[in-house]
């Protein structure tokens, strides 16, 4: 902000100014309408984030790999009982 | 193979391969109930949420699949090309073999990690890098295994192999210290404490034991069914 201040020219200052004290005038002459405001921003989430998708994934994933080869290794097995 | 020797040879694998491994299946059930534990009985981490409990999958498998499987394969290689015993051959086969499995789970479960905490599954950062390297190097020597006929060419090589990538581990381990880059810094193998709640550190070191038995439940199996394999294989060419 104090950056764009530094680099408005007078013209724009005063552009500014006048749109401020013009727009405080309506405020104040203008009754507020209650029932229209825009409601409350809701409050910020308070506690970590939803990353459940991700942690289910993880264990399937390493389930799904840990079994495939447990399944590799009984047919293995299986194949070496029943040879003759 | 003569006639009478079928039988035999048949009952002697039945011997060595049970049907159901116990020892497997109790490995499994001590893996189950560490997962429970982790899921149900262990809080989320305050700022990472639920995806931090893959930390109690991926981190156990890291530890087996980085660093013990990759002395087993080392050191027995090296004891190989030294006393040139085919058991020692085998137990190197066997860890390299879980090992890949193990490491693989730890590449997938790292990249769905990232994909939650960074915002991407993956990137060229020095210890995701260089894990992959590690990953590629254990599946050329299983590979190279598979590719040459002859048993002691194979176990001869295959142990050269084994021996480096061992090489790698050290390098992977130190990686977090000297680059900078996404990965953090290990929570459990540091100088000091690890950094982590009492509930969460048991659950943590439960789940590392019971990946630990699981990882040697089946380097168990595997080498039973590789003795059985060379000891037919002997007696076919005999």
């Amino acid at each position: 902000m104090i950056s764009n201040v530094v680099w408005m020219s007078a013209a724009q200052e005063s552009t500014v100014r006048d749109s401020t004290v013009r727009d405080s005038a309506l405020r104040d002459s203008t009754p507020q309408d209650s029932s229209a405001q825009v409601p409350a921003p809701a409050a910020p989430r308070i506690g970590p984030p939803d990353t459940s998708y991700h942690m289910k994934l993880g264990y399937t994933v390493a389930g799904v790999i840990f079994l495939a080869y447990i399944v590799l290794l009984m047919r293995r097995v299986a194949t070496v009982r029943r040879a003759p | 193979m003569t006639s009478a020797s079928i039988p035999e040879a048949q009952s002697a694998a039945r011997r060595t391969m049970p049907a159901v491994d116990w020892v497997l299946v109790l490995a499994l059930l001590g893996v189950g109930g560490a997962m429970v534990r982790a899921l149900r009985y262990t809080p989320a981490d305050a700022m990472l949420g639920a995806v931090q409990r893959i930390l109690y999958i991926h981190v156990p498998s890291a530890i087996q699949g980085m660093y013990v499987a990759c002395t087993i394969m080392a050191v027995c290689g090296g004891l190989y090309l030294w006393i040139k015993d085919e058991r020692l051959d085998r137990v190197a086969e066997s860890a390299a073999e879980v090992g890949f499995v193990f490491l693989t789970v730890v590449l997938t479960t790292g990249a769905i990690w990232g994909k939650s905490s960074w915002g991407t599954a993956w990137a060229w950062e020095p210890r995701l890098t260089s894990a992959l390297f590690l990953w590629f190097v254990v599946l050329s020597y299983l590979i190279l295994r598979d590719a040459i006929e002859n048993r002691e060419a194979r176990a001869r090589l295959s142990a050269v192999l084994g021996v480096l990538a061992l090489l790698l581990v050290p390098f992977i381990h130190m990686t977090v210290y000297l680059f900078r880059g996404l990965h953090p810094e290990p929570i459990a193998l540091k100088p000091g404490r690890p950094d982590m709640s009492p509930e969460m550190l048991s659950t943590f070191l439960i789940a590392n034991v019971a990946f630990m038995f699981f990882f040697f439940a089946l380097v168990r199996v595997r080498y039973q069914w590789a003795s059985v394999r060379d000891a037919r294989a002997s007696m076919e060419q005999s």
